[in-house]
C-alpha cells in the first residue's frame, strides 16, 4: 500500500538530496537562520542586561543633587527658560 | 511526521534559501526597518525615560514653592516676617527661603544658586562647598578650570574664584549654572541680606499640597504665587510631550517610508503567487505556504527591529544623550551631558516596535494569505 506523505514531509525527506545538490546554498541559509536567532537573541539580552544594570542609577544621582540645591526644575530647559518659574514671578 | 505549528526548521531554512535568491531587495527592506525602527524609538524612549526622571527629581524637589507677586511681577520675600507667618500653618513642614535667579555670565544666562553652608547636608566630600568669594560652576563651565575668575553680571557685577565644577551625575539639575555662598547670591541678584527669591515648604503627602495653598495664601499679607511640585512636574511632562510629538511629526517621511516599506511586502508577496502556485500544484498546503511567506519575513523584520532598538539605546543610554537638549530643548552653548538609564521606559520600547511591527506583520500575512487562498491554476496563469 503506498504510503501518502504530506508537503512538510516531502521537503524534510528531499533536504539530503538538496543539500548534495546545492550544499553551500543550504549552507548559507542554515547560516543565515542561525545567525538571525543569534543577534536577535543577544541583542535583546544585551538591552535587557545593560538596562538592568544601570537601572535608574543616574536618575537617583541626579535626583539626590536636586534635593541639595532644592532645585525644582531641571537643566533641560535652558537658565531664564519660563519652565524654571511660573511667568508672572520671575526673578 | 509531526511538526511544531510554530517552527518548522526545514521550512525556516529554505525561506532563508529563498531570501538568499533575491539579496538585494532582503538587504534593503531590513536596513529600511532597522532605520525607521531606530527614529521610532529614539524618540519613544527618549520621552518615557526623560518623563519618568522628571518624575523621580519631582520627588526630590519641594512640594510647595510660594512666590510674591505685585503689579510689576515677581517681588523678593522678606524671610523672617514669611518664616514667622508660615511656621503656625497647620501642615507646612520646613520652610525654608531660597536664594536663586539668573544673571548673565560671560557664556551667556546662567542660573546662580544661593547656598548657605551652615543648613547644607549631605554635601559630597569631594565637591567644594562655596564660601564668600567663591563659585562652582556647573557642567556648562567647562572653560572655568578651578583657580581662575570668573565675572557675573546681574543686579551686581561681581568677580569671583572658580573653586570646582559640578559633577556630570548634578549635570541634569544644573548645568547652565553657578552655586555661590547665599551672601553672594544675594548681592549679585540684588537682594538685601534678609530677603530671599521664594519660600519652598514640603508637606507629609502630597496630596496636602494642594489643600495648603489657601491657608498658606492667607497667611500672607502680600499676593503669592504658590505652586505645587505636581504642577511644577505636569508643566515639565506637557513641554516634554510637546516637544518630542513635533519631533515625531517631523519624521513624517520616515512614516512615508514605512508605507513604502509595506507596500514592497505586498508586491513582493503578488510576485511570488507563481511560485506560490506552483509549490500548491505539488502538493503543500496553504498553512505550509503561509509559515514559509511568514518566515522569509520574520526572518528581516525581527533582527531589523531589535537592531533598531539597539541603535537607538546606545544612541539614547550608552553613553549618553548628550545631543538631546541641544536638539529637543534648543539649548545652545555647552551641550547638557544628560545621562539617563532607560528605567521606566519599556512601554515606549514595546510602542515603537509596535508601531513598526504591525503594519509590517499586517502587510506580511495580508500578502501572504491573498497568495493562499487564490486558486493555483489562477497563480500559476498570472506569472505565465
Amino acid at each position: 500500500m503506498a504510503e501518502t506523505l504530506s508537503a512538510q514531509e516531502v521537503t524534510v525527506a528531499s533536504l539530503p538530496t538538496e543539500r548534495e545538490l546545492w550544499p553551500g546554498s543550504w549552507r548559507h541559509a542554515r547560516f543565515t537562520v542561525v545567525g538571525a536567532l543569534v543577534l536577535t537573541g543577544s541583542i535583546l539580552m544585551s538591552i535587557g542586561l545593560g538596562g538592568w544594570l544601570r537601572s535608574g542609577r543616574p536618575e537617583r544621582a541626579a535626583a539626590r543633587w536636586a534635593a541639595r540645591l532644592g532645585i525644582s526644575t531641571p537643566a533641560l530647559w535652558p537658565a531664564g527658560d519660563a519652565m524654571h518659574y511660573p511667568p508672572e514671578s520671575a526673578p | 511526521m509531526t511538526r511544531p505549528l510554530c517552527w518548522n526548521r526545514p521550512l525556516v531554512v529554505w525561506a532563508a534559501r529563498d531570501l538568499g535568491r533575491h539579496a538585494s531587495t532582503a538587504l534593503l527592506l531590513f536596513i529600511s526597518l532597522s532605520l525607521l525602527v531606530t527614529l521610532v524609538m529614539l524618540v519613544l524612549w527618549f520621552d518615557q525615560s526623560l518623563s519618568h526622571a522628571c518624575l523621580l527629581w519631582a520627588e526630590q524637589a519641594p512640594d510647595l514653592v510660594v512666590r510674591r507677586v505685585t503689579v510689576g511681577g515677581w517681588a523678593p520675600l522678606p524671610v523672617a516676617e514669611t518664616l514667622a507667618r508660615v511656621r503656625p500653618v497647620v501642615g507646612a513642614l520646613r520652610p525654608r527661603p531660597r536664594v536663586w535667579g539668573v544673571v548673565q555670565s560671560p557664556v551667556g544666562p546662567w542660573t546662580v544658586v544661593g547656598l548657605d553652608p551652615a543648613t547644607v547636608s549631605d554635601w559630597p566630600a569631594d565637591v567644594p562647598l562655596p564660601r564668600t568669594g567663591e563659585a562652582l560652576v556647573g557642567t556648562a563651565g567647562q572653560a572655568f578650570e578651578p583657580g581662575r575668575s570668573i565675572r557675573l553680571e546681574g543686579r551686581a557685577s561681581l568677580t569671583l574664584n572658580v573653586v570646582g565644577r559640578l559633577p556630570l551625575s548634578a549635570a541634569p539639575v544644573l548645568h547652565d549654572g553657578v552655586v555661590l555662598h547665599v551672601r553672594d547670591a544675594r548681592r549679585v541678584l540684588g537682594l538685601e541680606a534678609d530677603q530671599a527669591t521664594d519660600l519652598a515648604l514640603d508637606v507629609f503627602h502630597d496630596d496636602e499640597a494642594e489643600a495648603l495653598r489657601p491657608d498658606l495664601a492667607r497667611a500672607l499679607p502680600w499676593p503669592v504665587s504658590i505652586t505645587t511640585a505636581g504642577e511644577q512636574l505636569r508643566r515639565q511632562l506637557d513641554d516634554i510631550s510637546r516637544r518630542t510629538g513635533w519631533l515625531l511629526v517631523s519624521f513624517a517621511p520616515a512614516l512615508a517610508a514605512m508605507a513604502l516599506v509595506v507596500a514592497t511586502v505586498g508586491s513582493a508577496g503578488r510576485r511570488r503567487r507563481w511560485e506560490m502556485g506552483l509549490l500548491k500544484a505539488l502538493g503543500w498546503s496553504g498553512g505550509d505556504l503561509l509559515r514559509l511567506h511568514l518566515y522569509r519575513g520574520l526572518l528581516i523584520g525581527a533582527p531589523a527591529v531589535v537592531l533598531g532598538s539597539a541603535a537607538a539605546y546606545l544612541l539614547l543610554f550608552a553613553p549618553g544623550a548628550d545631543w538631546a537638549a541641544g536638539f529637543i530643548f534648543g539649548m545652545t552653548g555647552r551641550s547638557l551631558p544628560l545621562q539617563l538609564s532607560g528605567q521606566g521606559s519599556a512601554g515606549g520600547l514595546l510602542l515603537g516596535a509596535l508601531m513598526v511591527g504591525m503594519p509590517y506583520m499586517a502587510a506580511l500575512f495580508w500578502s501572504g494569505w491573498q497568495a493562499v487562498v487564490q486558486d493555483p491554476a489562477e497563480c500559476l496563469a498570472e506569472g505565465a
